[in-house]
């Protein structure tokens, strides 16, 4: 277990490396995702609105 | 092509496609980097270091293939004026940004113990910088017009002469470098990288495609409901 | 042809009455060579290694900064709109304003460069192609730069924006520009450096006009 922590001996390297390319993925994915919701509750919200308008 | 250039054939879809690549991407990557981690051997030369090698070479193989999708779908917005198009070129600045930039700090931790810098002026690195700065550029312009619709334009013929400009980059960047002599040379893997290193490798760089058409798909979806959003305020207003 | 030169002798004269711009452009490349020896140290032999770097790339940020002017003015008085709509074909509109810019940014600088050389120490054996590497490669920073010009004419504050868009483009011109002078200090031959960059002038008029009439057009919509 150890042996592979290590990584013979450039963990300071590897493990950052693997780190950092997860971090900015992950961080692309959530935000797209977070702001596609966002913003489809926001045209929900708007065409309940129009709806209500139309029917008033 | 035109059967797709339809924003709402484009919403179904894309809501189909959309699953299938976020799971492919978690699964591709899941499977790529055990083999990567734990059956890949470590390299002759490298050592373990050579781990590095399975995020940094697809996310530079990423971001080149972003842009130049990047580049063809600004071609087909200012030639056909595919209305998917440039929709799809301003949705890929981001993801291709991220891929350069990974591609940088990657190879940054792998060059630090292989060559003993952070930074080298190779020929290679020097135009991923170049390219990280032409991403940034666009992002830059597209961001700045008020009018998304021209700002659409503008972006897609930065992004035409951009890519144009991308081979003379890497060509005089090289001729620049083998000018001054490099410090060291780097071999990745050797002449020709075994299947236990191979496998895992194209693995992660079809994963990572398929998180770019998950981003991607994602990006569009906002693009064309944002579109609507603004277009509807703007008849709630005129009313 | 006479509706290409008249546009030069205009922009000449209206560059003209403005009376700063080529000065200043002119102070502002002395300035900025000048602050290097403060940075750097003032040995020579520092100097003389970095001196055709260091002109290129002053070279390059005084032009750059020219660059809003190509069509803003135009722009905001309406002279632009009618220059698309009138008898030159845009594209050749362009060269005309790119030439004219070129005379009164561009050229100064190749006059200035020798000065600046002799201040960073530079070898003799590199200002006959000093000189000639910048008379090739300004009037490609003005071709470079006029896309940009024309992609952020219509936005407020375009400056700092279009420094970013055409740097990256620039590259290329700085390489050769700096790889021809190295090459001829060293003794080296500095021929194909010099031939490059001439390629790259002849490709730039049709190739750069054309994106940046694509450009005009679109922000004059």
């Amino acid at each position: 277990m150890n042996e592979f922590f290590s990584m013979g001996g450039y963990a300071a390297f590897v493990w950052p490396a693997l780190g950092l390319s997860a971090l900015v993925m992950a961080a692309l994915y959530i935000q797209s995702l977070w702001t596609l919701r966002a913003r489809e509750a926001e045209l929900e919200a708007l065409q309940g609105e129009k709806t209500d308008e139309t029917q008033a | 092509m035109h059967r797709f250039a339809n924003p709402t054939r484009f919403m179904r879809y894309s809501a189909v496609i959309l699953p299938w690549a976020a799971w492919s991407t978690a699964a591709l990557i899941a499977i790529g980097l055990y083999l990567a981690l734990f059956v890949a051997p470590p390299d002759y030369q490298q050592g373990e270091s050579v781990r590095i090698m399975f995020v940094h070479v697809p996310s530079a193989w990423m971001a080149l293939f972003v842009y130049t999708g990047m580049a063809v779908a600004s071609a087909m917005a200012l030639i056909w004026k595919h209305p998917l198009s440039d929709i799809a070129a301003r949705a890929s600045a981001p993801i291709g940004a991220c891929f350069t930039f990974m591609a940088l700090a990657t190879g940054s931790l792998w060059g630090k113990p292989m060559w003993g810098a952070w930074w080298v002026w190779d020929a290679r690195l020097t135009s991923m910088l170049v390219l990280l700065f032409l991403y940034l550029g666009y992002m830059a312009l597209v961001d700045a017009f008020d009018d998304p619709a021209r700002g659409a334009k503008a972006a897609a013929i930065l992004a035409l002469v951009g890519f144009v400009n991308v081979p003379i980059i890497k060509f005089s960047v090289d001729w620049w470098n083998t000018l001054h002599q490099p410090a060291s040379v780097v071999k990745i893997g050797g002449p020709s990288i075994h299947l236990s290193m191979l496998a895992p490798l194209l693995i992660m760089v079809v994963g990572f495609t398929t998180f770019y058409v998950a981003v991607l798909i994602m990006r569009m979806r906002t693009e064309i409901v944002t579109a609507k959003l603004r277009s509807l305020q703007m008849n709630a207003n005129r009313d | 042809m006479t509706a290409f030169w008249c546009l030069v002798r205009r922009d000449l004269l209206l560059a003209f009455r403005r009376g700063g711009d080529s000065v200043n452009v002119m102070i502002f490349f002395l300035l900025t060579v000048t602050l290097f020896p403060f940075g750097v140290g003032p040995e020579q032999a520092i100097l003389m290694r970095i001196a055709p770097g260091v002109i290129w790339v002053a070279a390059l940020l005084a032009a750059m900064l020219s660059l809003d002017r190509l069509f803003r003015d135009d722009f905001e008085d309406g002279s632009l709109d009618l220059m698309i709509l009138g008898p030159l074909p845009l594209e050749i509109t362009v060269l005309a304003k790119c030439l004219a810019h070129w005379l009164t940014t561009g050229l100064p600088l190749v006059i200035v460069s020798p000065l600046l050389a002799v201040l960073l120490a530079m070898d003799g054996e590199g200002f006959a192609t000093l000189i000639g590497t910048m008379l090739l490669g300004t009037p490609l920073l003005s071709l470079i730069g006029a896309i940009g010009a024309g992609l952020t004419v219509s936005l407020r504050g375009g400056g700092v924006l279009i420094s970013l868009l055409v740097l990256p483009l620039y590259i290329p011109v700085l390489i050769f520009g700096v790889g021809a002078v190295d090459a001829a200090v060293y003794g080296l031959a500095a021929r194909p450096h010099i031939l490059i960059m001439a390629a790259m002038l002849i490709a730039a008029l049709p190739l750069c006009s054309w994106a940046s009439a694509a450009a005009l057009r679109l922000s004059t919509e």
